[in-house]
């Protein structure tokens, strides 16, 4: 390993995207304009938040594939509450976060007392929300009432209100990672349970606690991406899981857990996603295109992942 | 200098014993049970080889899913890779190439996905599960990209009669789910290779210690799964007489995680067998049809299958706890 | 000045089978650096685990400036004001220093922000007095397994102990970082800090404990005053009284036989400094050291399992070929009995037919890929057997096998294969007298059919009885070759860090 692929590793990500942004300025000059770069923010909104959440998991070392049906299933909740129902928006609304919360609540139970790898408990939570989140719509889009649309579309000058909102959430998070004694005891387990375990940490409540917040984060995602669609589709939060995933490894967060930041590592991991969807659509490439370049560009992540963690085998000695 | 200071006996009572151990026969019964209720005549000769016909490719695709969990991996990439597989066979013989060409081409398809699959889990160490998931994405998105999520017609009659045809009243795909399953449980009893992968799932470091090539080994089974999509995905082609993006539809890794599942197999390695996750496959597809007769949903199908992969893990974690 | 701070009075601790700890009672005193000694399984661990709240005793008191205390958990130890630093390092790597060593307990302000500012200093200033030039704010990952050490005592001092506890401190240290730690210590001395310091290496206890207690086999040995104590006292505490006769005596019939394995040299910077020695046809070669010497490390490297190797060159010389040997390919020529049984070297959950066929499937394959089930069975019959291995019937899981029917398991998979060297780490840790027994009447029969062995146990008459030539090996270098003859109290001190003279 010498110097200089240390250093793609290292900021291989940061670099990609300084790359992509100065092509596509000189490509076209629509790229580079305030619209387009606050319309980046906006549509990568909805998947930074779904990254607040999930990132604690993930810090863990563990996995929740449910969070794109969980969304699916609290937007659909509320959505039909609002509009088949009547329910006042203030009551519909905060309970979601409260369903997405005990879902992942569920979540984390079911991984700790039945001892279900997070895998395959997720993904079978990941079915079971789809399934009920169908049932609850009857399998049909639900169209939201105009006062929600506009709220997701809404600007204050040329900035979407939920840039600032989400901006100011995803900051709220990067203070309970970077500065509170939980953010640091999650880091902590991260790197390995049994010894954080050895200095007297809780590992089983922190797990659960991470799903909760998971299952929390999906609904506030769930809201912000109802509000600028304007409906909920029978789509809705398919492969939102893998994109979340990829963000964050993008943004240096290791799926082996113990490593990362929320700003800037999942703040650029999200951008540098959406940039590059932006970028193919300036190109005018087939959106049957898009899939593929994001499954790519996730899985040299999580190759620059694995091999930084080939790199400091003193680390994985020392952690067992 | 580390000893455990717990010892831990699972305390059971004999009737939990006999619960967990027969878990998926209990199901079955039930499910049987259920359907000679809602439709008595159901267990008639012609729908219990439709029955069998829908379990086919299930089957082929659990057993392929089996020695990955046997070795703690998971291969999520296996539907797109199935569809992919019969896609680029299907655009073959649309430009002309002949049946056993687009088979050939089906399953080396199938085969080198594997391959992507287990090295990158092999030699790059990258972890299972992301894995599988990155070449699911992408492998959809090929699948898409290529058919413009339209479907491909085959008009082949060798192909189709080869794999959709019947064989004194039985479907032809009947006779290719036992041919898999003769091979893989013979391969499973008795090769040098199914012993490796058991012991690679118990513990690698013994295996490793032990001489055995466990990278290979991991490759291998990557390379196995990829093999029977590849011949689930001519059976399934040739009965829809088309192929298309559709059926690598995410619900279908639903389908094959149950029945490994309820089969037996733990996702955490080391046990399982091929005929077990037959035996899941055949739940499942009975399952399935218990609940289309009953007129339940679709999402309630979702439903039912997700909680019966967290029970069976839950079950099979308490059975190896380890 | 003399005045008692801790008491240990008749302290008893029962594992399933084993009496860790058997009546154990003495006192340490205010401001002292008082030395616990002892071979491995002497009790040491088991005892301070007590101390530090992580096992509760059988039966037994303790008492804290003549009060009673019971400690239920690290916690409650930890607020009577006992710091444990452990053998292993608890430390986590992609945290900075502060935020490892204030995880205990994170000073916030009232929004319930962490106060990095005041942690830092705090941490600073604390390893300011450690002589610890480093910025609070590096991650630990960084620092090197030295600095890492000082840390974990560093957090240990955060909560400004009374007693600290140091259990094998100096295992990954170098000299300089050795010499740092020492400073350490008298420093803490001066502030009345009571150390409680456990190591195997005599020379250190000499250069800085003041009084020093050795145990064995979960019992007081004996203790004194350091000024009043010798290597060959304190070694003759350790060893006590032996009962030869346990032991299978075997013959030594060094044939003066042709060498089989020539090891110019394997290297690991810090852990292995440039280990070479030969092997002979039938010949059992010991190689002896405590805990942390580099034993294990030696054994890992020449099965080729360490990739982090700097050098690598061995030769073997077969009768027809001579072979240079690569590290991926060593354990095609070599059957490897590993330290940990349960962790790498059986399928627990598996049956014994399994675990004994495990590393030799490819000769029983009859027609490919396929092996042959009833030669298998009646193979692995044979070798059950010939071990004496008991057991039920061969499909028996082997986890619910005993310790020794357990190793009998490996060597049993090991001796199917027939490789020309094979290599025993502590084959007979946690056996008992009739399974050591056997497990060395069958090291005997192996090398007499034209093997080799390399023999590695903590246990030093075992490595007498055995042994055919044995190597001392301290921190990573061979400090000397011996015939068996040789006196125990001279290979101790050799491996305890004296020198030879």
């Amino acid at each position: 390993m010498n110097k200089l692929s240390r250093i793609l590793l290292a900021y291989g990500f940061p670099i990609v995207l300084l790359l992509l942004v100065i092509t596509m300025s000189f490509v076209t000059d629509r790229f580079l304009t305030f619209s387009n770069i606050f319309g980046i923010l906006h549509s990568a909104v909805p998947l930074l938040i779904l990254g607040c959440g999930i990132a604690f998991v993930i810090m863990m070392a563990e996995l929740d594939l449910s969070i794109g049906s969980l969304a699916f299933l609290c937007a659909a909740i509320s959505s039909v509450l609002i509009e088949r129902y009547e329910v006042s928006q203030v009551i519909a609304l905060p309970l979601i976060l409260i369903i997405g919360a005990v879902a992942g609540l569920i979540n984390g139970l079911v991984i700790i007392k039945l001892k279900v790898s997070s895998i395959i408990a997720t993904m079978g939570a990941m079915f079971i929300f789809r399934g009920l989140a169908l049932m609850i719509t009857e399998s049909q889009v639900v169209p939201l009432p105009s006062n929600l649309s506009n709220f997701g579309n809404f600007k204050i000058g040329p900035i979407y209100l939920d840039i600032i909102i989400g901006g100011t959430i995803l900051f709220l998070v990067y203070l309970l990672h970077q500065w509170t004694g939980f953010g640091r005891r999650i880091m902590a387990i991260g790197n390995s349970h049994a010894t954080a375990a050895k200095v007297g940490i809780k590992v089983d409540r922190y797990i659960i606690i991470a799903f909760i917040l998971s299952g929390g984060f999906a609904a506030l995602a769930s809201f912000f991406s109802m509000t600028q669609l304007g409906s909920v589709s029978l789509t809705m939060g398919v492969g939102w899981e893998f994109s979340a995933i990829g963000a964050l490894v993008i943004g240096g967060i290791s799926l082996f857990g113990g490593e990362g930041s929320i700003i800037p590592g999942l703040l650029l991991g999200g951008i540098t996603l959406i940039l590059f969807e932006n970028a193919l659509n300036h190109l005018g490439a087939s959106p049957f295109l898009y899939p593929f370049v994001r499954g790519g560009l996730i899985f040299i992540a999580m190759y620059a992942d694995s091999l930084k963690r080939k790199l400091r085998p003193e680390i994985q000695s020392m952690a067992e | 200098m580390k000893e455990n200071y717990m010892i831990t006996t699972p305390c059971m009572s004999r009737t939990g014993n006999f619960l967990l151990k027969y878990s998926a026969v209990i199901l079955f019964v039930v499910v049987l049970v259920i359907i000679s209720f809602v439709s008595p005549h159901f267990f008639s000769f012609r729908n219990v080889m439709n029955v069998l016909n829908q379990a086919s490719a299930l089957g082929i695709l659990a057993i392929g899913i089996t020695a990955v969990f046997i070795t703690g991996g998971i291969d999520l990439s296996m539907p797109p890779v199935m569809a992919l597989s019969c896609i680029l066979a299907a655009l073959a013989m649309y430009s002309g190439a002949s049946a056993p060409v687009a088979i050939l081409i089906a399953l080396s398809v199938g085969c080198f996905l594997g391959f992507l699959n287990g090295y990158a889990i092999a030699y790059l160490r990258m972890i299972p599960f992301v894995v599988t998931l990155s070449i699911q994405v992408m492998t959809m998105g090929l699948c898409v990209l290529l058919t413009s999520k339209l479907s491909v017609p085959i008009a082949n009659e060798a192909y189709l009669n080869l794999f959709s045809g019947k064989i004194m009243k039985v479907p032809v795909s009947v006779f290719y789910l036992v041919g898999v399953i003769i091979v893989s449980a013979l391969l499973a009893r008795k090769s040098i290779y199914a012993r490796w992968v058991y012991a690679v799932g118990v513990n690698v470091e013994t295996a490793k210690i032990s001489g055995i090539p466990t990278k290979k080994v991991l490759l291998g089974v990557y390379i196995w799964s990829g093999l029977l999509c590849g011949v689930a995905s001519l059976i399934i082609s040739s009965r829809l007489a088309s192929a298309s993006a559709t059926i690598g539809q995410e619900g279908l890794v639903l389908n094959i995680v149950s029945a490994a599942v309820v089969g037996g197999v733990s996702p955490m390695g080391g046990y399982g067998s091929p005929l077990g996750a037959v035996f899941g496959a055949l739940v499942v597809t009975f399952i399935s049809n218990c609940m289309n007769m009953m007129q339940v949903s679709y999402f309630t199908t979702l439903i039912v299958k997700g909680a019966v992969i967290i029970l069976f893990v839950a079950l099979d974690s308490f059975r190896h706890r380890r | 000045m003399d005045s008692e701070v801790l008491r240990f009075e008749s302290i008893t601790r029962e594992f399933p089978g084993v009496k860790a700890l058997d009546d154990v009672s003495f006192s340490v005193n205010q401001g002292e650096v008082f030395a616990l000694l002892g071979a491995n399984g002497a009790g040491k661990s088991t005892l301070m685990n007590i101390l530090g709240g992580n096992i509760p005793p059988s039966s037994g008191k303790i008492y804290i400036d003549s009060e009673e205390k019971s400690f239920s958990s690290p916690q409650d130890s930890l607020n009577a004001g006992i710091g444990f630093v452990h053998q292993e390092i608890a430390l986590f790597p992609t945290m900075t220093i502060a935020e490892n060593l204030f995880i205990n307990g994170y000073k916030t302000n009232t929004a319930g922000l962490l106060t990095r500012k005041a942690m830092e200093a705090e941490c600073a200033n604390l390893l300011k007095k450690l002589n610890c030039n480093l910025s609070p704010r590096t991650l630990v990952k960084h620092l090197g397994t030295g600095d890492q050490q000082m840390l974990e005592i560093a957090r240990a001092l955060l909560i400004n102990p009374r007693i600290l506890i140091l259990d094998e401190p100096t295992s990954s240290l170098t000299n300089s970082e050795k010499q740092r730690l020492f400073e350490t210590i008298k420093l803490l001395k001066k502030h009345n800090v009571t150390v409680i310091y456990i190591s195997h290496f005599l020379d250190e206890v000499f250069s800085i404990c003041d009084r020093a207690l050795v145990m064995r086999n979960g019992r007081y040995a004996g203790e004194g005053d350091i000024k009043d104590l010798s290597y060959e006292k304190i070694v003759g505490y350790m060893l006590g009284e032996t009962e030869s006769d346990i032991y299978y005596s075997r013959k030594h019939e060094v044939s003066c036989s042709r060498t089989v394995m020539e090891i110019e040299n394997i290297s690991r910077k810090g852990v292995l400094d440039n280990i070479s020695f030969s092997v002979k046809e039938n010949e059992v070669y010991g190689l002896w050291g405590l805990l942390g010497s580099g034993r294990t490390e030696f054994m890992e490297a020449l099965a080729g399992l360490d990739e982090g190797l700097d050098d690598y060159k061995v030769t073997l010389k077969f009768s027809d070929e001579s072979i240079s040997l690569k590290p991926s390919k060593a354990l095609n020529y070599f059957g490897y009995l590993t330290e940990n049984r349960r962790e790498n070297g059986l399928l627990l959950s598996y049956s014994i037919l399994a675990n004994i066929s495990l590393a030799n499937l490819r000769s029983y394959i009859s027609t490919w890929p396929f092996v042959n089930d009833k030669k298998i069975a009646s193979e692995t019959e044979k070798y059950v057997e010939q071990l004496g291995i008991k057991i039920s019937d061969l499909q028996q899981r082997v986890e619910t096998l005993s310790g020794g029917n357990q190793q009998k398991v490996i060597i049993g998979k090991w001796i199917q294969r027939a490789p020309k060297i094979l290599l025993l780490d502590e084959p007979t840790r946690g056996l008992d007298v009739g399974a050591k027994r056997d497990v060395h009447k069958i090291i005997n029969d192996f090398v007499a059919n034209g093997a080799s062995v390399i023999f590695v146990s903590s246990d030093i008459d075992e490595m007498l009885n055995m042994c055919d030539r044995i190597s001392v090996i301290d921190r990573g270098c061979i400090k000397g070759e011996f015939k068996p003859g040789v006196s125990k109290e001279k290979l101790m001190a050799l491996a305890s860090g004296a020198t030879e003279e």
